[in-house]
């Protein structure tokens, strides 16, 4: 496993296309460049430091990942600080 | 694993939730959009279309990663993860005053674990500094 510690967007990109990154997803150059066109044009609008962070509400998982019908609300300014990590499986 | 880690040794003075957001590689994304490591694995999924699957995957996804954070689960319409921008992955680090005061460059390659608990250093020293 190579390990993963590239600090942006660019060098990221550029590692790709030299290792033809599209040969390992099984599409052509062309779709794999339009394909991170877009993902580079959508970072754009991360919220960037000191920004207010976007209220949201979401449903709640229990510790064995089950769903529990409960709704989180995340408001903003509270007593603690708050940190996030967004993911998923694949 | 890291983030665990991270989670157990601030988690008594940050709040942590993992929020899960539609997946990164399903197997019906552009041109199978499998990664190697993926395979190996064995984890395969298509994107989920509604939200039962979703949870479904992320159910799995936290008992086989073994994550101790809180988790959520964003909607369908991808709400949250618009909002963040959070695709495929991110991580942030939110003040008490609601602003952020760290965030991660776009996963995979800017998910840098090492950078987020250095936030949470600063931010907490810088806390206790002023306290005292």
């Amino acid at each position: 496993m190579e390990p993963i510690r590239i600090e942006s967007f660019d060098q990221a990109l550029e590692r790709m296309i030299k290792h033809k990154h599209w040969e390992r997803w099984n599409i052509t150059e062309a779709e794999f460049m339009e394909y991170m066109d877009k993902k580079h044009a959508r970072d754009a609008n991360v919220p960037q430091v000191g920004d207010p962070a976007p209220h949201f509400k979401a449903e709640r998982l229990d510790a064995k990942g089950k769903r529990t019908g409960e709704t989180f609300r995340f408001e903003g300014a509270g007593g603690r600080p708050v940190a996030f990590v967004f993911g998923s499986y694949t | 694993m890291r983030i665990n880690e991270i989670y157990n040794t601030y988690k008594n003075d940050i709040d942590f939730y993992c929020i899960y957001v539609k997946e990164a590689h399903p197997e019906d994304g552009i041109g199978g959009f499998r990664t190697a490591r993926n395979v190996d694995a064995g984890i395969s999924f298509n994107q989920p279309t509604n939200i039962e699957e979703r949870a479904e995957v992320a159910e799995v996804c936290m008992l086989r990663m073994e994550l101790e954070l809180p988790m959520l689960l964003d909607d369908m319409e991808d709400t949250i993860e618009q909002a963040y921008v959070a695709w495929p992955d991110r991580l942030f680090l939110i003040g008490t005053d609601g602003r952020v005061v760290w965030r991660s460059e776009m996963g995979p390659y800017g998910f840098n674990t090492n950078d987020w608990e250095q936030a949470m250093k600063d931010l907490l020293g810088s806390r206790q500094a002023a306290a005292e």
